[in-house]
């Protein structure tokens, strides 16, 4: 804003606290007015044909006819006028985000795979993904891939009930899993994948410790 | 610094809240809020009912945030709407008390504004923390309460009707021709048994045996292993397909009642060819009425199943807001039903005791005895839930309001909080300070408004530049005594021009005179620079 | 610079302007400059935009006639007085202005240690007032690199200033390879009350840009395979120093190797051969094909950036030692390489990278092995399993590079081991007496499932890998190269 525009401004806001405070004098402190008095004579009598209450309510009227026409010019105005400043408009770069394509992480392809299952059987179709990976797994820990596949059959590989019963065979899956599978074949199924990958990291990090549990030898059929 | 990562997405690590108000500007706010509401009660002498009248309007403010959530919206929406009724009675309670006392004459008259001010500041405060009063919050929890509360009112309303009719012992539904007695299930004596409609019953009821099992878990909880040769599961199968015979009882049951109907004498005459014995038995049989009631019972308790079911699998799996909301309001409403139902005696005994204490003597005695005479009358569990009904209807039409101004737009649509706050405590003071409340207090608690308003506003554009993991105390505490320091300086300089010369507005008509002039003055002013 | 070359500057970097509205309007805008010399230590500040606007607090003037109206109704005086508080505030609000020299200086300072990839990077920010007057509502924000994640602190702050003061922030960006620069600070100035406003933004004098380009030859790296500095003995006879055995004299050796006392002695002319010495000579093989252009998070570089700075700065190291080294490059095209080099099986061979022809050639290499390393690969998610099938390299591949070994070299593989290609190139190598040792960096984050399983079958190719290999070295992705290099040199693992 120019410095005239402020000076104006500012002087208009003196004037008027002037008259303001003269009118409070006169309010508070008669007797600093007492001079001006006789000017003021013929309004007092005008104003002294009225009661107390009426004036007093004409002036509560006036006020809030008076409020209402700020508020109008305030609305008004309010449209036309400029926006608050930000700091980092909406349309602009985050200066925190990075230009990086989330699909570019690592295991991206396998976290929409899971999301995507959308039942038992969709959950079921990855199994042998995970059954080749745990095989893997024990054969690094030094098990033949025949020892190693019985294994995974009879879930002597984990602890996790619900990994065990998910990738093998021979063992079932626990009540409450079922149950919640009966409820929600999605989600069920998308925890059972959750849970298996887990089971399976940890067998990679500790082959040799799953290879202790002793499994059944396989009886000719 | 236009970015030219179309195919690029521009992936951040900053969450979402981030950008909300700093926390430490948000809890000044609200402390300022309390402190000044108590202020002015305490000077008024009103604390007690204003404290339960505030606490109301605070918990209006939680069925906003509550029923607007996002995570575990359906829980919110319960708890919302159960929590409704409680936060309008509360409302209505500390309005009433406080209106009691004005009446009463233990506090200046004009006291009940102040307490809707300070409901109105305390609706505002609580809604600061988690900036949930916006248009749409609003909305959801009107619509919520408002549902909630038609609900409660036809509940009610059957309820009183009723008891007005049993008390009166009016019969009105004596002239509706209804029919005396339900048409027996089993037919007269006839000449031949009734096996058709028995076979139709039985094979209907066997055949809804047999959905349900379908839809009950049974396979899944016997085993669901991918390999197939399980005994159990072949011999539920099997069970299956068995039960599933019983189309041929249904088509067969049919056939014969199409045929005595049809045929007619024709009938008896097929019957007798068949051998007595034979007869016998089946009429036997079909006329055993235990038979044809466990038929029923099966039938009614497969077909509820079967119901239960899909609704349990499809809410399950699906967990659309919508169906959830829709319950949820429903199980809330059930909910502060049965809390009024069960706890009548809690909630009457409170009201009778904050009656006898908060009324004068005589008064007491009368409005106690109304009161007395009221709960006889229709029971202690339907002026509860009378009271709670009252109080739903409370909040939905508090909502309403809100919501109304927020249309026209007297409330600001987002980021109400700290405007409702501020302008329920400025109007407290202004009212306050009307009523004789100590100066300090009353001056104290209209710059403590102007405080909070700005504080939230700046809050609001901080929150959202710098974000709350940028430092930003120094900032608001710089802005905030900039603020309280223009007001407290205001204030003491009016305080003490007033003290200097107590004057009588109303007594001189020069002081008329001088007052129009100033409201011009002040009105042009405004004109001035509200530009 | 002059004033008028400032002030046309300045003009073209202000932005558009709206225009006053007829009616009345809240706020103004202005153009007014304040932009100003800057020496190179000081930072330069451009006037975007001003704007003066009191609209929100032009409601009090309800507030405060509704004090009035109160104090009316109820005949109180008091209230009257106080309905000056609400008119105050307004006029105060209207009068605050912003001082008129606003002068801001913006340093930046950047960890100036020797940066590999991955490390993070602490980017500190101080601002002074150098102004006269108080600035009470300072908001900035620093232009961090679109490339580079900041992953602790913020990159913006809210400061208030007495004339004279400095307060600082600082945030961290995790460094990639590469020049990254930043661009200009914006700040946003309010008055005391917030009515008059000025966007600004201002070149930020210090450090400018994240530079991690230059692999520095780590300590500790040659360590990995093992080998003495400088030469080995070898069991050959030749030249050298230390006695061997003698042979007959044959036309062509060197006077200096006759054993001139048997001569005096015998007659015989005869040739002492010594201890051949072999220089010491390594193989890196660096691996860098799509399949390892992945992170182990949005916010880090990919295994192949990794793999290919560990590499640059393994050969780098060799170099400086006096080895001979080769390079091969899998996953390089050799179209994108500047000069012509050869191929061996389907990989880049540069067969001795301490010559100065080789070192061009594996300069240029390298530089498109950074390249193309940071060229992320979009994971295929039309897929029927939950991992990608891993392609098997043809055995004519291997062979065909395996057999421009030289002999008894040793090979160092650097590869994130996203498959178990690496793995077949180490037991050829080894069978034909190249022994192996692999340095991994490790792409693979366990946060979610899809990494936990990567990293379990990641795990299972290091446990096959330690059959093979002589050493295995795993480089954890949280981990920095000088530190691996640093574990390498005490002999960890």
């Amino acid at each position: 804003m120019s410095v005239l525009g402020l000076l104006r401004r500012g002087l208009l806001t003196l004037s008027l606290l002037a008259l303001l405070g003269a009118v409070a004098a006169l309010l508070l402190a008669p007797e600093l007015i007492a001079p001006a008095e006789d000017a003021m004579t013929p309004i007092y009598d005008q104003v002294a044909e009225y009661e107390t209450d009426q004036l007093l309510n004409t002036a509560v009227g006036t006020i809030a006819l008076i409020a209402l026409i700020v508020g109008a010019i305030r609305k008004l105005s309010g449209i036309s006028g400029e926006a608050d400043p930000v700091l980092v408009a909406d349309d602009e770069r985050l200066p925190e985000s990075v230009s990086v394509d989330p699909a570019t992480v690592t295991g991206y392809a396998t976290n929409e795979a899971v999301n995507g299952v959308e039942s038992l059987d969709d959950a079921r179709q990855y199994r042998n993904d995970l059954r080749e990976t745990a095989v893997a797994a024990l054969q690094a820990g030094g098990e033949s891939p025949e020892v190693a596949r019985r294994r995974i059959e009879q879930g002597a590989w984990t602890d996790d009930d619900i990994a065990a019963g998910f990738l093998g065979d021979a063992v079932p899956v626990p009540l409450l899993a079922r149950l919640r599978g009966w409820l929600d074949e999605a989600a069920e199924g998308r925890r059972r994948l959750v849970r298996s990958i887990n089971a399976v990291a940890t067998l990679a990090t500790a082959p040799d410790a799953a290879a202790q549990t002793p499994i059944e030898e396989e009886t000719d059929e | 610094m236009a970015a030219d990562t179309d195919d690029k997405a521009a992936m951040t690590t900053v969450d979402e809240t981030n950008w909300r108000p700093p926390r430490a500007g948000s809890a000044l706010g609200i402390a300022i809020v309390v402190v000044g509401c108590w202020l002015l009660a305490d000077a008024l002498g009103v604390v007690d009912s204003l404290a339960v009248a505030t606490g109301g309007g605070a918990g209006i403010a939680a069925v906003v945030w509550l029923t607007s959530r996002e995570r575990a919206a359906a829980m919110g929406t319960l708890l919302g709407v159960a929590v409704g009724p409680l936060a309008g009675s509360l409302l209505v309670a500390g309005l009433g008390y406080t209106l009691i006392a004005q009446l009463a004459g233990f506090a200046p008259g004009g006291t009940v504004f102040v307490g809707v001010s300070a409901v109105l500041a305390g609706f505002g405060a609580a809604s600061i923390p988690n900036d949930s009063a916006d248009r749409d919050g609003v909305s959801t929890a009107m619509w919520s309460t408002l549902l909630s509360a038609v609900g409660l009112l036809a509940v009610v309303g059957a309820l009183i009707g009723n008891t007005v009719r049993r008390k009166e012992e009016m019969e009105p539904f004596a002239d509706l021709p209804l029919p005396e007695t339900i048409p027996e299930l089993i037919p007269d004596a006839t000449a031949v048994p009734p096996f058709g409609s028995f076979l139709v019953i039985t094979s209907l009821a066997v055949l809804a045996l047999r959905a349900a099992l379908a839809a009950l878990p049974v396979a899944e909880l016997l085993d669901d292993r991918a390999g197939d040769d399980d005994a159990a599961i072949k011999w539920f199968e099997r069970l299956q397909s068995a039960l599933g015979g019983a189309t041929i009882g249904v088509m067969a049951g049919i056939l014969l009642f199409g045929a005595r109907i049809l045929l007619g004498p024709a009938y008896v005459e097929l019957w007798a060819l068949l051998p007595p014995a034979v007869v016998g038995l089946l009429d036997a049989l079909a006329r055993t009425p235990f038979l044809r009631w466990l038929a029923i019972r099966l039938l009614a308790v497969s077909v509820t199943i079967v119901v239960l079911v899909r609704l349990i699998r499809r809410l399950h799996h699906n967990g659309i807001r919508r169906h959830l909301g829709k319950i949820a309001i429903v199980a809330g409403t059930a909910l502060a039903f049965a809390a009024g139902w069960m706890g009548h005696d809690l909630i009457l005994n409170t009201l009778i005791g904050r009656l006898e204490t908060a009324l004068p003597g005589s008064v007491a005695e009368v409005v106690l005895q109304q009161v007395d005479d009221v709960i006889e009358y229709y029971t202690g569990e339907v002026v509860a839930l009378g009271l709670v009904t009252a109080g739903a209807v409370t909040t939905g039409l508090s909502l309403a309001m809100l919501r109304l101004g927020m249309l026209f737009q007297v409330v600001p649509g987002r980021h109400s909080g700290h405007a409702l706050a501020s302008a329920g405590l400025f109007a407290a003071g202004g009212f306050g300070a009307a009523l004789g409340a100590p100066l300090p207090a009353s001056l104290g608690t209209l710059v403590g408004a102007v405080v909070v308003w700005d504080l939230g506003r700046f809050g609001v554009s901080l929150g959202r530049d710098v974000g709350r993991r940028a430092p930003s105390l120094s900032v608001q505490f710089v802005r905030v005594l900039t603020a309280a320091l223009v007001g407290a300086v205001t204030a003491a300089l009016g305080l003490g021009a007033v003290s200097m010369t107590p004057v009588a507005i109303a007594t001189e008509s020069a002081a008329a005179v001088a007052l129009f002039a100033a409201v011009g003055v002040a009105s042009l002013a405004s004109l001035m620079l509200a530009r | 610079m002059s004033d008028a070359t400032q002030r046309s500057r300045a003009e073209q970097d202000t932005t558009d302007q709206s225009t006053l509205s007829q009616s009345g309007d809240d706020a103004t805008t202005t153009e007014i400059e304040a932009s100003r010399t800057a020496e190179s230590t000081r930072s330069t500040l451009t006037l975007r935009r001003r704007i003066r606007r009191i609209g929100p607090w032009s409601i009090w003037l309800v507030g405060g006639f509704f004090l009035l109206g109160l104090g009316l109704f109820y005949a109180e005086a008091t209230l009257v007085a106080a309905a000056a508080i609400p008119f105050v505030y307004v006029g105060y609000a209207a009068l605050s202005t912003l001082p008129r020299n606003l002068s801001i200086d913006v340093n930046r300072s950047v960890d100036d240690r020797r940066l590999t990839p991955g490390d993070p990077v602490e980017v500190t920010v101080s601002v002074t007032n150098t102004g006269d007057s108080v600035l009470t509502d300072l908001r900035i924000v620093d232009a961090v690199p679109e490339e580079l994640a900041v992953t602790a602190g913020s990159p913006r702050a809210s400061l208030a200033l007495r004339p004279g003061s400095t307060a600082s922030f600082s945030y961290t960006v995790i460094a990639k390879r590469g020049d990254f620069a930043f661009g200009d600070a914006r700040l946003v100035v309010r008055s005391l009350l917030g009515t008059d406003t000025a966007t600004l933004s201002a070149t930020v004098s210090g450090a400018d840009s994240v530079n991690c380009t230059d692999p520095a030859a780590l300590d500790g790296l040659h360590q990995a395979t093992k080998l003495r500095t400088g030469v080995t003995q070898s069991d050959q006879g030749g030249e050298g120093l230390e006695f061997h055995s003698t042979r007959e004299y044959r036309s062509g050796d060197a006077q200096t190797r006759v054993n001139w006392r048997q001569y005096a002695k015998t007659g015989d002319l005869v040739t002492t051969e010594f201890r051949q010495e072999r220089a010491a000579r390594e193989i890196v093989l660096l691996d860098v094909r799509p399949e390892t252009r992945c992170s182990s998070a949005v916010t880090h570089p990919t295994g192949a950036e990794y793999a290919a700075y560990a590499a640059e700065a393994a050969v780098e190291r060799y170099r400086r030692l006096g080895h001979r080294v080769s390079l091969a490059a899998l996953g390089v095209d050799a179209d994108d390489v500047e000069i012509p080099i050869r191929e061996a099986g389907n990989a880049l061979w540069v067969e001795n990278a301490g010559t100065e022809t080789g070192q061009h050639a594996a300069d240029a290499v390298f530089s498109a092995a950074a390249d193309v390393a940071a060229s992320r690969t979009t994971a295929n998610t039309a897929l029927t399993s939950l991992v990608e099938n891993e392609s098997e390299p043809h055995r004519r591949d291997i062979s065909g590079l395996v057999a421009q070994f030289p002999e008894r070299a040793e090979l160092l593989i650097v590869s994130p081991l996203v498959d178990r290609t690496p793995l077949s190139y180490a037991k050829r190598a080894a069978v034909i007496g190249n022994a192996p040792t692999l340095l991994s960096p490790d792409p693979t984050a366990e946060e979610n499932a899809g990494g936990q399983l990567h990293s379990a079958r990641r795990e299972i190719r290091l446990r096959e890998a330690r059959g093979v290999c002589e050493r295995v070295i795993d480089w954890p992705a949280e981990r920095s190269l000088s530190a691996v290099a640093a574990a390498v040199d005490r002999g960890g693992r």
